[in-house]
């Protein structure tokens, strides 16, 4: 069967469904134990009101981010081909596609970076010395070339960056995104990446630098 | 402003209609669109695209509603410039859509628009037959084509655990169509 067939009869799902499943309040993990729903409530209030102004500052804080740089990597299991587009949160390791200097036929790892909703920025992309980056272009044969390269590449929202590492030892390369607006630098985040040791991938995490 | 509102701007023919529309669904419609296209500029040309198809759909038709009926347009229009794209952007979206189709094997009949009805119809019989959670699992992948991470954070459980949720649910598919003899 062509997939544009069950692309097709999934398309044609019902109303109801599609409204089901835009409803649906995301986060809501049910209690196993609902004898203690109240004494859980009641201590709920307790530490609301002693934490309530702590609470205020981190959903701020994360609304901020929310606002902020968004770093997006393409992230699979270990021995998957295909990867998920997924965006960095600082504190959680995410592992790229496995990769290898000599062996793969990638051509390297891809970020892509958005600020917000504004569009005129672009991204100053660093990597340290035993990185390096890459851009790509189609070509009218349906293969990629390198339109540009270095330790250093700037980018617009949405366009993809790759990286590769230079040396198969390191322990954590570092790669630098400086968003630029006429000019000026107005964000700068560090994303920290290491290889994984039980195969070729990588894990990437935004540094807490803030 | 409700969507009956919205609606009947359309059959005035005033263009706050898209205005309107785009206020009220325009981050959902985005959202749809990069869940599929994985780019920004792509996702955005795809949501103008489909605020236009709706202004030339509305009238004659009048949805009810129409917030799954305009996110069926961005899906359509998504997965058309999808396919249109070149190699390179072929990661997120053939993900989820391959995983569907590998619980299909080849048949060797002609594609019609009655066999994806026919095919339609089993699915919703099936999903009918799945707990609302599963079910909302599966909507969520196959039609707004969310990544398992995001499914799995929606629904306050590992990343793995959703994958073996969502592999359950096609393998069930699987079964079912076999059952239903249409494998």
């Amino acid at each position: 069967m062509k997939p544009e067939l069950f692309d097709k009869a999934i398309t044609n799902l019902p109303d109801r469904y599609i409204e089901e499943a835009l409803q649906t309040a995301p986060g809501k993990k049910r209690h196993l134990y609902k004898g203690l729903g109240l004494a859980a409530a009641v201590a709920l209030c307790i530490g609301a009101g002693l934490f309530l102004p702590h609470l205020i500052g981190q959903r701020n804080a994360a609304s901020d981010s929310k606002n902020g740089l968004s770093v997006i990597v393409y992230a699979a299991e270990p021995g998957e081909t295909t990867a998920n587009a997924i965006p960095l949160e600082k504190g959680i390791e995410v592992r790229t596609m496995e990769y290898s200097p000599l062996m793969s036929c990638v051509p390297a790892m891809p970020f892509s970076f958005s600020y917000g909703d504004t569009e005129d920025v672009t991204f100053r992309i660093t990597s340290g010395t035993n990185g390096y980056l890459l851009k790509f272009r189609p070509t009218p044969d349906d293969s990629l070339t390198v339109s540009d390269s270095g330790l250093s590449l700037e980018c617009g929202t949405g366009e993809n960056i790759y990286w590769q590492p230079q040396e198969f030892e390191p322990d954590k390369y570092v790669l630098t995104v400086e968003v630029l607006k006429d000019g000026r630098i107005c964000d700068t985040e560090t994303i920290s990446i290491r290889r994984s040791y039980d195969n070729f991938c990588y894990i990437a995490t935004l540094e807490d630098t803030k | 402003m409700e969507d009956t509102e919205i609606i009947n701007l359309f059959w005035a023919r005033k263009e706050e209609a898209i205005d309107e529309t785009s206020r009220k669904y325009g981050q959902l419609c985005h959202k749809i669109a990069w869940n599929i296209l994985q780019n920004q500029e792509d996702a955005a040309e795809c949501v103008n695209d489909s605020l236009l198809a709706l202004w030339n759909q509305i009238p004659p038709n009048r949805p009810n509603p129409l917030k799954p009926y305009l996110c069926r347009i961005v899906r359509n229009n998504a997965l058309n410039r999808f396919r249109n794209e070149h190699t390179r952007k072929k990661e997120h979206a053939s993900v989820c859509l391959e995983e569907l189709s590998e619980c299909l094997p080849s048949r060797q009949s002609v594609d019609s628009a009655l066999e994806a009805d026919e095919l339609t119809a089993l699915i919703t019989a099936f999903l009918d037959s799945l707990p609302k959670q599963k079910r909302v699992m599966f909507v969520k992948r196959y039609w707004l084509c969310e990544s398992v991470q995001e499914i799995a954070k929606e629904f306050g459980i590992s990343q793995r655990h959703a994958s073996v949720i969502l592999g359950r649910i096609r393998k069930k598919l699987y079964q079912y169509l076999e059952r239903e003899e249409w494998i």
